[in-house]
This record gives C-alpha cells, sequence and structure tokens, in this order.
C-alpha cells in the first residue's frame, strides 16, 4: 500500500510538472541547454568569457549606452551609469521562452533596435523609472 | 544539392530550425512562407554572424542568409 502510494505520487509529481511545463512555468532542462548553447554561438568573445564567469553580459546599444542582462526572467537587464553603476533597470522580453533564449533576444534587440525596445519596457510595471538615462525620440 | 541555410524560432523548446537547400525553389518557398507566417504575428528576425557575435535586423526573408534567428514578440514585464 505505501509502495503504491509512493508510486502514485511520484506519478501525480511528474504530471504536474509537464503541465507547468506546458504552461511555461517550469522549464525543462533540456530546452534551457539548447538555448545556452545558441546563446553561447550568439556572443562575442569578451561577451561569452563574461556570460561563464559571472552569469551576466554587457551590450551596447546604437546610442552608446550601456546594459548588462542579467539571468534572470523580471528587471533582468541593468541599465549602468558610466561609472558602472545600476541607475535602472528594464524589463521586456518575449514570453514562453527559457531564459538564455529571453537572454539572447534581449542581446540582439538592445545592440540592433535600441529605442523600440526601451520604448516597450518603458510600458511594463517591471521597468524602473528613468533617471540619468538617454531618451529616444519617435 | 546546394547550401543548407537555416533559421531558428526561438521557443519554448530552446529553438526549432527550419532549413532549406538554396537550390531547390520548393525548399525555399516553404522557408519563406514560414518566416511570412512568423513576421505576420510580431516575430523579429535576426540575421547572425555567430563568429561576430553580431546581428542585423532582418524584415524580410532572403534565402541567401545562413543563419537567422526568429524571435517571439517583445512585450514589457
Amino acid at each position: 500500500m505505501r509502495l503504491f502510494r509512493y508510486v502514485r505520487n511520484g506519478l501525480e509529481r511528474m504530471l504536474a510538472m509537464e503541465r507547468f511545463a506546458e504552461m511555461g512555468l517550469y522549464e525543462d532542462r533540456r530546452a534551457r541547454e539548447r538555448a545556452r548553447q545558441l546563446l553561447l554561438r550568439c556572443l562575442t568573445p569578451g561577451q561569452r568569457a563574461e556570460f561563464e564567469r559571472t552569469g551576466t553580459f554587457k551590450v551596447r546599444g546604437r546610442s552608446g549606452q550601456h546594459y548588462r542582462i542579467t539571468y534572470g526572467t523580471t528587471a533582468n537587464i541593468e541599465v549602468l551609469a558610466p561609472s558602472g553603476t545600476v541607475c535602472r533597470r528594464l524589463c521586456a522580453g518575449p514570453v514562453g521562452v527559457p531564459i538564455p533564449a529571453m537572454m539572447l533576444a534581449q542581446k540582439l534587440m538592445l545592440e540592433t533596435q535600441e529605442a523600440e525596445f526601451v520604448r516597450i519596457a518603458a510600458r511594463g510595471p517591471g521597468t524602473t523609472p528613468a533617471a540619468g538615462f538617454p531618451q529616444f525620440s519617435g | 544539392m546546394g547550401a543548407m541555410n537555416e533559421f531558428k524560432v526561438l521557443d519554448p523548446n530552446g529553438h526549432t530550425r527550419t532549413s532549406w537547400d538554396t537550390t531547390s525553389a520548393e525548399e525555399v518557398e516553404n522557408a519563406r512562407r514560414v518566416f511570412n507566417d512568423l513576421m505576420s504575428r510580431g516575430y523579429r528576425a535576426f540575421r547572425v554572424d555567430t563568429g561576430a557575435g553580431e546581428g542585423q535586423p532582418r524584415s524580410t526573408f532572403d534565402p541567401k542568409d545562413k543563419e537567422t534567428l526568429l524571435v517571439p514578440p517583445i512585450r514589457a514585464g
């Protein structure tokens, strides 16, 4: 009876994890690893070294602004002041992808479509108010 | 057989790959159809140069692009 309960509980946990995965709440390890490998391939050598060392990497927008993309799902982009301190956080990205894939999307956007990305992020509650941050017109 | 180019669509599995033989009109057309469908749904395309770690935004399908990433719509969090 105890063994039956043990097996049943295990199966229920597995089914719950599958449901979470379908809902995007539980990240599949294989998916995360695939996304991580793709991210590593798409980083510059400097970014790759930084990411492997710290789990973060810096990008530079067309405006000259520097950002640090950190490993996380919420407000994971730090807007860096010239001194290197964090003056603001941005929260925007694609939904339903593993974290490394989100970081890759954020890198591509910030490096090539910075103004648009910042405008989208500004609408979200996870983005902190601007302070000493370049404003984009248009 | 010509060069095999591909795009990768970021998704819950990490990414899903679509590749085409550049000399096959049928494969190119199929890839173009998938690309246009995703773009109409708000995806963004970036041609990537993995050696340099750089991406170039793309608004139209170019079968000659070796590797393209398709990113789902960006939403504020």
